[in-house]
């Protein structure tokens, strides 16, 4: 096989051409180097192709591998890094934001590290909307690099803020891609852009390197083709850190053949009918209907608390605290996006006591979800009410009331894992998706129930014609 | 004080705390903003809480390792 053949294969599929030295590690790091450069601009995904690491690494990685030196399944898979990622060696890190396009530091984040002790290839960071989206924005141009476009159409959106990632992954730019999620971050991108996202549990994945925009909201994840390639990722970069006191010591393991099988528990979220494309609707139905001889299903709805209140307040408080010196030095007048300029002051209004209300009501949030998810192997709702929005349109008239989608708010809230999954087509070509929830520490359940689905569907191996060839 | 003053309150702090020029449509667009989280603060008071519910946080005093 040519290495340009290989680009829309999964890291497993990938991986074992490389372990045979059937394709050359350098030879597939050029293929990705170059579609990154002729067709990252094109969905505005990349701000730096890592060119010159990416081939030291590359010789290095052949010259292991021919000695036989595997390190694993993402040893020569080449990569890409979202920007809010620290990266040594001067390449910038620029979170998003045109006051931060030169920032260097002089080390890499925990999770940049762990990728390459397990012989991964970083080749790009990827574009993100700035300041992941903190700043309060309300339309797709909201990143000095130009909005995030899904290779599923030229005219929408790709999603945020990982956009760069979900764009990339869906072009066959790189196999895979490290998002972020604080709020939506991960499933939108997947969502939109048609590939598979996966949102660990809070504390699964040290955030130390990252740029901080909420201390107790941010999560990091992979975005990839399918749900195994998530499941390899999250082996390599999951795992205490001294460096993030929020780490988690609790190991991750994953081995495919040791998944839980079918049935499986599901507690079904219905869309309800306010704002719901009839795609998506119709899609999300299918798709219960494809997993019916693997699951057993229950309409549940969700305990009712403030989720949103909950999860607004928290992050209006910590986004305060992290970006306080450079709200006070003016830098919000550099942002991209308008509405950006001016939201974020109300923000910092939060009174303290209302902050720490926000995380009493927590942790019943917590409790409740927990015993409704002790009943049920995962919960499961489509991930957005709509495609991809316009690049021309807001969030507010185009979304009209469901940005937002409650299963999204509450897991976040509670810092539960999810897997975001593609499950159709919808409205102006766009793809459509449902997510799975599970428990805390409960990744293996999700990646289990959407393994099984795409083993009996193909929506996740769909390429956007545009990108099959340079 | 009704809610409309401790908006005003908020507004001049903001102000206060970041002396940035603003113009009049960008101050009233903090003043929105404002407004919403007194909305959602209300929310989060709306819900009852004890004593006994304690944040999610947990604090932990900090120890080196050994070497």
């Amino acid at each position: 096989m040519q290495a340009t053949e290989a680009v829309f294969l999964s890291i497993r599929q990938l991986g074992e051409l490389i372990r045979t030295q059937q394709l050359s590690v350098p030879d597939i790091v050029e293929v990705f180097l170059e579609r990154l450069r002729t067709l990252g601009p094109q969905y505005n995904a990349v701000v730096t192709l890592t060119a010159e690491r990416a081939r030291r690494q590359a010789q290095q990685a052949a010259a292991d591998i021919a000695a036989g030196h595997y390190r694993g399944p993402l040893h020569g898979i080449p990569y890409g890094a979202k920007d809010l990622l620290a990266t040594a060696e001067g390449i910038p890190t620029t979170w998003g934001a045109a006051p931060f396009r030169q920032q260097c530091f002089d080390y890499d984040a925990t999770v940049i590290r762990r990728l390459d002790q397990a012989g991964a290839i970083l080749v790009a960071k990827l574009a993100m909307v700035e300041l992941a989206g903190g700043m309060g924005y309300t339309q797709p141009h909201a990143s000095f690099t130009g909005p995030g476009i899904t290779p599923w159409n030229r005219q929408a959106w790709s999603g945020g803020s990982s956009s760069g990632s979900g764009a990339a992954v869906a072009a066959g730019l790189v196999p895979f891609a490290i998002g972020s999620e604080t709020w939506g971050s991960i499933a939108v991108p997947a969502h939109n852009c048609g590939v598979t996202g996966l949102r660990p549990t809070y504390g699964r994945v040290s955030r130390f390197g990252a740029m901080a925009l909420s201390w107790t909201l941010d999560k990091l994840g992979p975005l990839a083709r399918c749900a195994d390639d998530c499941a390899l990722v999250l082996a390599a970069i999951a795992g205490p850190d001294p460096a993030d006191p929020s780490a988690s010591a609790r190991p991750y393991v994953y081995d495919s053949q040791a998944l839980r099988r079918p049935p499986f528990r599901l507690g079904v979220l219905m869309p309800g009918e306010e704002g719901v494309q009839e795609a998506v609707r119709a899609n999300f139905t299918e798709a219960l209907e494809t997993l019916q001889p693997f699951v057993l299903c229950e309409a549940v709805e969700l305990p009712e608390l403030p989720y949103e209140a909950v999860m607004q307040t928290i992050l209006d408080a910590e986004m305060a605290s992290a970006f306080d010196d450079f709200m006070a030095q003016g830098g919000l007048a550099q942002l991209t996006a308008p509405e950006s300029r001016q939201a974020a002051y109300a923000r910092t209004m939060v009174l303290a006591k209302d902050y720490l209300r926000a995380l009493r009501i927590r942790r019943h949030i917590a409790r409740a979800l927990d015993t409704l998810l002790s009943q049920y192997d995962a919960l499961v709702a489509p991930t957005m009410a709509k495609v991809a929005c316009p690049l021309t349109m807001d969030f507010p008239t185009y979304m009209a009331g469901r940005r937002r989608e409650p299963l999204n708010t509450a897991s976040n809230a509670a810092g539960l894992p999810a897997i975001f999954i593609p499950n159709g087509f919808g409205e102006r070509g766009l793809p459509t998706g449902m997510q799975f929830v599970g428990r805390a520490w409960g990744e293996n359940g999700l990646i289990a129930i959407a393994q099984t689905y795409q083993r009996t569907t193909a929506w996740h191996t769909a390429i956007p014609e545009d990108v099959k060839k340079l | 004080m009704d809610s409309s003053s401790s908006i005003d309150l908020l507004v001049q702090l903001v102000l206060t705390h970041y002396p940035t020029p603003l113009t009049t449509s960008q101050s009233t667009v903090i003043r929105e903003g404002i407004s919403r989280l007194e909305q959602t603060a209300r929310t989060l008071r709306a819900y009852p809480l004890d004593n006994a519910d304690e944040p999610l946080t947990v604090f932990h005093p900090y120890r080196a390792e050994r070497e």
